[in-house]
């Protein structure tokens, strides 16, 4: 019997050495059809890939951090991201101060007992940067922050904030009444969409 | 005695069609990255602007300018969330034992304090220092739109929520001042 590989050609020698013939034409063996497998593969990227540059910016989401859920809907901005874990301030993955016994060290307080002081500095800071950017950049109200086309370093107030659900607002008064002294009004509060928890 | 196989008819043909192995091989590799990193982040944004001081004569005027809307604000505690209108009349929601407060119960009177003042968007919330940021959270979403089911519930258009167009559908109160700060 001369039938190798997977296909028993039964009957007799002659069935065989037909069979054996026959793959020798067609080539070295049985291959898998993978045409229709790319086809598949290929919707599912292009799907995937049209899918991510619609959603995905460059949002980042804080470590150690229970966002609560909710049901608004509105998309992830790139902002200044303020971020509030169970035990630490930050302000764009720099530590600002440290929550110890469920509240800011009064330490790091101003005399009003409010103001968060090294988050006032370093907010200052980032306004002023921006605002010298903008500057540089020659705005005017015409082409103000938010505008399209406008570049999103300008200065516009906005400040995305991304605290852990079981802080108090003792805690958050705190960070909310600083931005609000330094000029960042535009708060957003950071939330996980409630149908994809 | 056995032949010799014949080299020409036992060689070793080159196949006719494209060899797709390595192509499948880098598009699954890619989905693979696509899926675990693209990670489709879940996160959306609430937006809660800080009450501005009016500071011109126009804003003043725009400030006082009633226009038949409703003032509207609600006091949050652990343990109670009054919602005041106009700063008169006011219903209080009670936590149970495992202090959880009745948000569709909330959800529904901002419906119908809603529809009394339909061009009212505003609402004001106070909360006390032990509350929460999820209890705030939850506060803003039973005060913010109409969710299916609810009368009046609109369809929103092609483009799903991220469409801009939506953000005029089904409003309730979305304009979310903190205030107690």
């Amino acid at each position: 019997m001369t039938g190798g590989g997977g296909e028993s050609t039964g009957g007799g020698g002659r069935a065989g050495k037909k069979g054996a013939r026959s793959r020798i034409r067609r080539g070295s063996g049985d291959f898998l059809m993978l045409a229709s497998m790319l086809d598949i593969l290929m919707a599912i990227l292009f799907f995937l890939l049209k899918n991510y540059s619609a959603t995905v910016s460059d949002f980042a989401l804080g470590k150690d951090i229970s966002l609560p859920t909710s049901s608004a809907m509105l998309p992830p901005m790139s902002a200044l991201q303020l971020v509030v874990t169970q035990k630490a301030v930050m302000l764009d993955d720099k530590e600002i101060c440290k929550i110890i016994n469920g509240d800011i060290d009064p330490k790091e307080l101003y005399r009003d007992g409010v103001t968060v002081v090294k988050l006032a500095q370093e907010l200052k800071l980032q306004r002023e940067r921006a605002q010298m950017y903008q500057k540089l950049q020659g705005q005017t109200p015409e082409n103000a922050p938010g505008q399209p086309g406008v570049d999103p370093k300008s200065f516009n107030g906005t400040i995305v904030m991304q605290a852990d659900k079981g802080l108090t607002f003792n805690i958050l008064k705190k960070l909310i009444y600083t931005a609000g002294i330094s000029d960042f009004v535009m708060l957003k509060l950071a939330v996980l969409k409630k149908d994809q928890v | 005695m056995a032949r010799k196989p014949s080299l020409r008819t036992n060689r070793i043909r080159p196949s006719e069609g494209l060899n797709l192995a390595p192509l499948i091989d880098m598009v699954s590799v890619l989905m693979f990255f696509l899926l675990a990193f693209a990670g489709i982040i879940p996160v959306s944004i609430i937006d809660a602007p800080l009450p501005k001081i009016a500071s011109t004569a126009e804003e003043v005027k725009q400030a006082n300018k009633k226009d038949n809307k409703l003032e509207l604000t609600v006091d949050i505690s652990p343990t109670s969330v009054v919602v005041r209108e106009d700063g008169g009349a006011a219903k209080t929601f009670a936590a149970n034992e495992k202090g959880e407060f009745a948000f569709d119960e909330m959800h529904k009177h901002f419906i119908a304090l809603h529809g009394r003042k339909p061009k009212s968007h505003e609402i004001t919330l106070v909360p006390q220092n032990a509350v929460t940021y999820d209890t705030l959270i939850k506060v803003m979403d039973s005060s913010r739109e109409l969710v299916k089911g609810d009368p009046g519930y609109q369809e929103l258009p092609p483009g799903g929520a991220q469409a801009p167009e939506s953000a005029a559908f089904n409003r309730l109160f979305p304009d979310v001042s903190i205030g107690g700060v």
